[in-house]
């Protein structure tokens, strides 16, 4: 028979207990489980020792060969006893089963039901909402007591960045951690040791918290004090497209949105969740007013829930709102208190624990700071980082510290670096104004060809803001070249450091002022023709072929159809006249709205530019337009006055030819003596006509009298009437 | 009753014939040995078809089947798949499972009412089983093996499982099928059950090693004797003797 050697043997390497209840009564609930478990074990098994002996008893009878079809209702890998066949058949097919199955193949002893459920966090289920075993932390104890070994230790805490967990020493020299949201806000870190001390031994008083969790139409959410649970809420809403897997509302929000029916109920469900939630916080009001920390775990998308609505749960700056530092599963009331008992457990892994083992990010953190080297504002940043860990143990400084001196020299080492590099640009800068007019000339126009392309990428883009800008600060230039050189050259640097900046080349925007006297300087030396090559007068750049076609940037605005383009570059100097190789001017190029443009510029500046040459045929005055839009509604109006007119008379029409149609349905429907009977009536009546005389009346309607000679009249049970209003009135008279 | 064949000298008969209470699918060989072997025998109650299964010989550890129906891995292609459609008889469903295992033949035992299947199976393969096969679907090992296509042969009548299992795991596998099971061998002690074996309710073909000894052994459980006690000598007798006397 098989006996129940799988006993558990709860791994207690590493201890935690709540921050509420330093007791550990975890640990006392482990172990009643165990004893409870293998009580029932041994139950079973006699269970199983009895049936055995009875069919021992049994088989004597029969002979010996016949196999039988057991009634053994027993599931060995999870040993429970199953009553009935359809028990049977639900346990093969349950999670907890298969979850069994596969410890059995890791050769782990099986677990309980009850275990199960508490590990899988309800993960099977949908509503989200669900009630079960709450407290099986034991009972509620002094708060304060946990951390008074704490608060005498000198213990040095680390703030290892980004390291969601705080680890200390005690006075035993254990290695701690608790997690680090419950101090401070990942924006705002506390870089004095003191403060966080303090901080920690007032944490036993501020057991206040809210636990607040969306996700795909779920929401959790829970008041806790200490280890009670005071309210706790859940939701679920139909918000996520099934099987696609996102949101209703970003997938219409990349355009098209879908009109489906289901389309419409997600939506639908999406505004309710979120005023379901704003209406819940609302109703908790008062716990958020008195709690010490929220923690949240909120997409972006839907932040709206508590930061939005007429009357916000939260503001945003909100000092007591955290992120859950941890992974989390999908909202339940379970996963909110596996949050909670997350959270607020302080950890302790003995003494001959190694902070190494459980600082494993730093690799990353190297890498962040590289990325960010160019920022000089980063500097005190990183120091400070690197500093802190410097002094946390001492006994396993040696180690620590020397790989940490290592680090730190690297980067400040890279940080000089960066620094040195950023001066020699400018160095070079200076270099190539101060020394040699040649290299200048090639600097220059390296910055020339910089400009054309940013004048290029505007015209092409119909980026109008970036062209003005880039053409007005070196017509400024221009402009300004008659009066000083020095002015000019301030000028001109700012643009050339303004485009460089745009080109995304320049990071250190504090260089410019050093920039600027140092080219100033430069150009004292040097002559004025160094200044006046880069001069453009913008009018000549304006007119150069970009292209081999012989192209403008006039051709290419037109051609691109960018119509402020072209007034702009018209108002530039650039020449509408100039054709390209093939022989066209831009403003054949373009279509009515670019040559509207041209026009209207025309009737600007009509002596400008020559207008024959550039094959502009007319000026566009404002006048013309608003003349020519006047012209265009009521050609409109009247257009549409005659369809509505034509439509009138198709109606009228249409109307004719049913009722003929009626008439003529009834008439068929008449039996034929009546017919001939109409048609005599008719006959008569064509008679009288002709003869001038009053035609006579032969036939009435029986409700309401109307001469009804020669119409086709409506009847039932031979009354006859002139419509089928008098024909229902005398049915429905009581006779 | 039961008779020993042999695949081109092989004695894994099991991996190379799918037998059901319906049809029976045999693969194609160099020779026609092994298919006259089924077609002798049962091929004129049910169709004896050759198949193959992604160009594959090894038909019986890649498809599961029953009286209702065929589960054929996603690897058959669409030819095999339409020339078993034409053999077989139109009540047979055949469906082409998309299943991570797609060694269907060695990860599920069923018979007509029962399946056991390897845990890891995806919850589609299980419904596909249960509207193809018409079968209630249970996951469990045998033997602590996953593989319970492999180490269980299991028809209505009864069913033989892996040597290594437990007394206990045999009762309880017999009350969750239904169907009285023994431990037991083929082919000269080999525990890999559905490799020696193929099984149908009326006859069985296993490996030509499979000793006599292991043939008694199945013929009994799997009720195939010809000589098997009648119902008047088990069940009768006591009330019969209790008149009679």
């Amino acid at each position: 028979m098989k006996t129940s050697k799988h006993y558990r043997s709860p791994d207690y390497c590493i201890s935690s207990h709540l921050i509420f209840d330093p007791t550990g009564s975890k640990k006392c609930s482990e172990i009643s489980e165990l004893s409870l478990y293998t009580k029932y074990n041994k139950e079973e098994n006699k269970d199983i020792d009895n049936r055995a002996d009875v069919k021992v008893l049994e088989m004597k009878d029969e002979p010996p060969s016949k196999p039988v079809v057991s009634d053994v209702m027993f599931c060995h890998c999870c040993q429970v006893k199953l009553s009935d066949r359809d028990e049977q058949v639900s346990h093969y097919k349950c999670d907890w089963h298969r979850y069994n199955l596969h410890r059995r193949m890791k050769n782990l002893p099986a677990i309980l039901e009850e275990e199960f459920d508490y590990i899988s966090g309800d993960i099977s289920s949908i509503s989200g909402s669900d009630s079960d075993d709450t407290d099986h932390e034991g009972s509620q104890d002094e708060a304060s007591l946990k951390f008074n070994e704490l608060d005498s230790v000198d213990d040095e805490q680390s703030t290892v960045y980004n390291h969601p967990k705080l680890y200390f020493r005690n006075k035993d020299g254990d290695l701690m951690s608790i997690y680090r949201c419950l101090i401070q806000q990942k924006k705002f870190p506390i870089e004095d040791h003191r403060e966080i001390e303090k901080k920690i031994a007032l944490l036993p008083e501020k057991s206040n918290w809210i636990i607040l969790m969306v996700s795909s139409g779920h929401f959790a959410g829970a008041v806790f004090n200490g280890k009670d649970v005071l309210e706790h809420k859940t939701f679920h809403r139909y918000t996520i497209r099934a099987k696609r897997g996102t949101a209703q509302s970003s997938k219409d929000s990349q355009g098209n949105a879908p009109k489906s029916a289901g389309a419409s109920l997600r939506r639908h469900h999406e505004a309710a969740l979120i005023q379901e939630v704003q209406e819940l916080l609302t109703s908790w009001s008062d716990h958020i007013k008195t709690c010490d920390l929220v923690f949240t775990r909120v997409p972006v998308a839907n932040k709206i829930m508590l930061f939005g609505g007429k009357s916000p749960a939260f503001k945003k700056e909100d000092p007591r709102i955290r992120t859950i530092p941890l992974t989390t599963r999908r909202p339940t009331f379970n996963e909110i208190k596996r949050v909670h008992q997350t959270l607020a457990s302080v950890e302790n892994y003995g003494k001959d624990a190694d902070l190494n083992d459980f600082i494993t990010v730093m690799p990353e953190k190297v890498s962040k700071q590289k990325k960010n080297f160019g920022h000089p504002g980063r500097v005190n940043e990183l120091t400070l980082d690197n500093q802190i860990p410097d002094g946390l143990y001492k006994d396993t400084l040696e180690m620590f510290n020397g790989s940490q001196v290592e680090n730190l020299v690297g980067e400040t080492g890279q940080l000089k670096k960066s620094e040195s590099v950023s001066r020699k640009v400018k160095k070079n800068f200076k270099a190539t104004i101060i020394d040699s007019e040649t290299v200048c000339e090639v600097k220059e126009d390296d910055d020339m060809i910089q400009f054309r392309n940013n004048v290029y990428t505007a015209c092409k883009c119909g980026d109008v803001s970036s062209l003005k800008n880039n053409i007005l600060t070196s017509n400024k230039s221009g402009s300004e070249k008659n009066s000083t050189n020095q002015d000019f050259v301030v000028t001109k640097t700012v643009s050339v450091t303004n485009s460089l900046m745009e080109s995304g080349h320049a990071e250190d925007t504090t260089a410019i002022p050093d920039l600027s006297t140092v080219t100033i300087k430069g150009c004292i030396d040097s002559d004025m023709k160094n200044g006046s090559s880069f001069d453009i007068d913008v009018a000549q750049f304006l007119n150069t072929s970009v292209t081999d076609g012989g192209t403008t940037f006039l051709h290419l605005a037109s051609k691109e159809g960018h119509d402020e383009i072209i007034t702009t570059l018209l108002e530039c100097g650039a020449d509408p006249a100039l054709r390209d190789k093939s022989g066209k001017t831009p403003y054949s190029l373009g279509d009515t709205k670019v040559r509207n443009a041209f026009r209207r510029f025309m009737a600007d500046f009509p002596e400008k530019y020559d207008y024959t040459k550039a094959q502009i045929p007319s000026p566009l005055t404002a006048e013309m337009e608003s003349e020519k839009k006047l012209k265009a509604a009521e050609k409109r109006k009247a257009k549409k006055k005659a369809q509505n007119e034509k439509n009138k008379d198709k109606k009228a029409a249409e109307a004719q030819f049913q009722a003929e149609k009626r008439e003529k349905e009834r008439f068929l429907a008449l039996s034929d003596r009546e017919k001939r009977a109409l048609a005599a009536e008719k006959r008569f009546l064509q008679q009288n006509a002709n003869q001038g005389t009053m035609s006579p009346v032969l036939s009435r309607c029986w409700q309401c009298g109307t001469d009804i000679t020669g119409k086709v009249p409506f009847e039932y049970a031979d009354y006859k009437f002139c419509t089928t209003k008098c024909l229902r009135e005398h049915r429905s008279k009581p006779l | 009753m039961a008779i020993r064949a042999q695949f081109e000298g092989n004695n894994e008969i099991g991996v190379f014939a799918k037998l059901t209470n319906s049809y029976c699918l045999v693969a194609i060989g160099g020779s026609e040995n092994f298919y006259s072997v089924f077609e002798g025998e049962i091929g004129d109650t049910i169709p004896v078809v050759h198949a193959s299964i992604a160009g594959c010989r090894v038909i019986g550890r890649m498809c599961v089947g029953n009286r209702h129906g065929l589960l054929v891995p996603n690897t058959t292609t669409d030819q095999e798949l339409q020339h078993i459609r034409n053999a077989l008889p139109d009540t047979v469903k055949i469906y082409r499972a998309e299943e991570k295992l797609s060694a269907l033949g060695n990860v599920i035992a069923c018979n007509d009412y029962v399946a056991l299947v390897h845990p890891d199976l995806d919850r589609e393969t299980e419904d596909l089983l249960v509207d193809t096969l018409n079968v209630e679907v249970f996951r469990h090992t045998v033997a602590n093996n996953v593989l319970v296509g492999s180490y269980t042969v299991f028809s209505n009548q009864g069913g033989m499982v892996s040597p290594k299992t437990s007394v206990e795991d045999l009762d309880e596998l017999s009350s969750l099928l239904q169907v009285p099971l023994v431990a037991g061998t083929v082919n000269r002690g080999s525990d890999v059950l559905a490799a020696g074996l193929v099984v149908n309710d009326w006859m069985a073909v296993c490996g030509h090693d499979t000793t006599s000894t292991e043939v008694s052994v199945l013929e009994s459980v799997f009720k195939l004797s010809d000589h098997e006690p009648s119902q008047i000598q088990t069940q009768m007798r006591d009330s019969l003797v209790d008149t009679l006397s």
